[in-house]
């Protein structure tokens, strides 16, 4: 009796397990409705566009204040002038000494690779079962080349091949001697090797598998140090030997490399506006300018080294740790000085390092360390909030100001 | 060959755009699972109404976790999974307790198994329905899913030995059920 009764099993199984219906229309109309009344993924759809517009938002007040910023008008004079005396305000200097630095665009340009033959091929081009390699090689594609006098190169281990192709047979009708691509197959890395159980679930013939495999794995097998790509932008809070802060605001490229799972080491360049207003005079190195403050207006290369440090990886988010140093490199400079004075120092002692100025009055260092959240949003990019303190190590141009920055730091990172 | 890596590509294509909320992305996710789906849910439920429901719970669960599909993995069977875990939970909301004859079904278990196995798929299902949902869900997850009773009793919150008696007394009632019917038409 208890066989009988387990007959039943497998009669039902046999019939039921593949047993379909077939697709009603207005089922998706209620489907519909319960996806909208559903308040989990309304709030993760406002969270999502909520994100998308503050970043938005964020982007044109940093381009605002970019593109809106204007020179610091000078002060009126006093009632009581001191020696030395400015009749007519100061103009804007003559941008005659500038040396145009090179555009960022310029110099990416210069390391993009080439567009190959083989990414600019189209799917539609594949017809054939046998791929020929030296045709349609790409750089971004690590594959050995095929021989054809050798069925397994030692990239592949055997076993894994003997596998795959037992378990085709026994899943199709075609036999070893009939899937000409035993030689394709062994090409491919260990790697790629266990998307075996997508085409067995597919029931994909190994042509379409191997095909696909090698046409469109961008990423190299055997890379020990992936990279990733950040663009950042952040407003940013300056302070220099005053109590008042002034914005200013930053943007660049950063490259950062893997060295472990919780470890990375970055650095880029970037770009960093900083308009600093009301800066007490060195009384003490010009007694004559006593109670005269000035303008400065800097535009800044930054060249940062960081380390990164992860603190927990989940699905989603990730929150981290960034510490380092960052060279300041001021490659236009200018100041204004308020009460209608002039500057002590001839032009070139306040110029910027591109603009004739000494690379020595324009360098300085800062310290940083931030702490950031970052969120997963598709499979290959991911939005990042980071803010910073960026504490000066020494000081820059001739007045020796040493300029604190606070960055609220905000941008996206991909896998390269 | 060329639509199988087109297919491919599509998947990955759909889960992104369903990580996103994109509504064409969900409709044809659905539409595309539906038939299969549907079928897992009309054999824990009891009626189509309560499959349909199953099945929406199931999809809304999907749409929430779609960013944590492993690609590489087969996303029918994980689909599927989802769907069973679905069907679980209306089982039990919707738990009853019911006592069988035990002795009066053993009675009738002398049927002819061959008579059981000339049943159309229709008339299986239907029978499968008519089951109890205590039975009828330790049957599917037991001889349909695979799981083992140790599981099963995990699950639905039952110890094993009440899991092994309510197949045996499922199996009983779909035998004496299948039979007979069969015999009357």
């Amino acid at each position: 009796m208890e066989n009988r009764l387990e007959n039943i099993d497998s009669i039902v199984k046999d019939a039921l397990r593949n047993i379909e219906f077939p697709y009603q229309a207005a089922d998706w109309e209620a489907m519909e409705s319960r996806i909208e009344k559903d308040a989990f993924l309304q709030t993760r759809l406002y969270w999502l566009k909520g994100g998308e517009l503050l970043l938005m938002m964020l982007s044109f007040w940093v381009l605002f204040q970019f593109f809106g910023m204007t020179y610091p008008q000078p002060m009126p004079y006093m009632e009581t002038p001191p020696q030395k005396l400015k009749t007519t305000p100061i103009p804007p200097p003559a941008n005659t000494n500038h040396i145009v630095p090179p555009r960022k665009e310029d110099i990416l340009r210069e390391n993009e690779g080439e567009e190959t033959e083989g990414e600019q091929k189209g799917i539609e081009e594949k017809e054939t079962v046998e791929l020929d390699f030296a045709e349609k090689t790409t750089p971004k594609v690590n594959v050995a080349p095929v021989v054809k006098t050798t069925i397994f190169p030692e990239t592949v281990v055997q076993q894994d091949v003997e596998e795959l192709l037992a378990a085709l047979t026994t899943e199709s009708e075609e036999t070893i001697e009939e899937v000409p691509v035993i030689q394709q197959v062994a090409s491919l890395s260990e790697r790629r090797l266990p998307n075996k159980l997508v085409l067995l679930d597919n029931h994909n013939k190994v042509a379409d598998f191997v095909a696909n495999e090698i046409e469109n794995d961008p990423v190299p097998n055997d890379r020990k140090y992936p990279l990733h790509f950040r663009i950042v932008a952040s407003p940013d809070m300056n302070t220099a030997k005053s109590s008042s802060y002034r914005m200013g605001m930053t943007l660049g490229g950063f490259t950062s490399v893997e060295l472990s799972d919780k470890w990375q080491i970055e650095t880029g360049l970037a770009y960093s506006g900083k308009f600093l207003g009301e800066l007490p005079i060195d009384e003490e190195r010009f007694p004559n300018m006593a109670g005269v403050s000035k303008d400065a207006n800097l535009h800044i290369a930054e060249i940062p080294l960081h380390l990164q440090y992860t603190i927990k990886k989940s699905t989603n988010w990730r929150p981290y740790v960034t510490a380092g140093a960052t060279a300041h490199i001021a490659m236009f400079a200018d100041y204004q000085y308020n009460n209608g004075y002039e500057s002590p120092f001839d032009t070139q002692r306040e110029a910027g390092a591109l603009e004739g100025g000494r690379l020595a009055d324009n360098v300085y260092a800062t310290a940083d360390i931030g702490l950031g959240l970052e969120r997963q949003l598709g499979k290959n990019l991911h939005l990042f909030i980071q803010p910073t303190v960026k504490i000066a190590l020494d000081d820059v141009g001739v007045h020796h100001d040493k300029i604190h920055t606070f960055s609220l730091v905000v941008g996206a990172r991909t896998a390269l | 060959m060329e639509v199988a890596l087109k297919l491919r590509k599509e998947e990955q294509t759909l889960i992104e755009a369903c990580a996103k909320q994109e509504r064409w992305a969900q409709q044809k996710l659905y539409e595309t699972y539906y038939p299969a789906m549907i079928s897992v849910c009309m054999r824990y439920a009891g009626n189509a109404d309560d499959a349909r429901d199953v099945l929406h719970e199931g999809f809304i669960k999907v749409f929430r976790n779609i960013a944590k599909y492993q690609p590489g993995t087969s996303l029918k069977a994980w689909i599927h999974r989802i769907m069973v875990n679905a069907s679980i939970d209306y089982y039990r909301k919707q738990q009853r307790r019911r006592t069988e004859d035990i002795e009066e079904a053993y009675g009738l278990s002398s049927k002819d198994t061959d008579a059981v196995s000339r049943c159309s798929e229709q008339e299986i299902l239907a029978a499968v329905q008519k089951l109890s949902p205590v039975y009828r869900t330790v049957f599917n997850l037991y001889a349909i899913e695979g799981y083992p009773h140790k599981d099963i009793a995990k699950m639905l919150g039952i110890t094993e030995s009440t899991s092994r008696s309510n197949l045996l007394k499922a199996r009983v009632k779909l035998q004496n059920m299948l039979a007979t019917g069969f015999r009357d038409s």
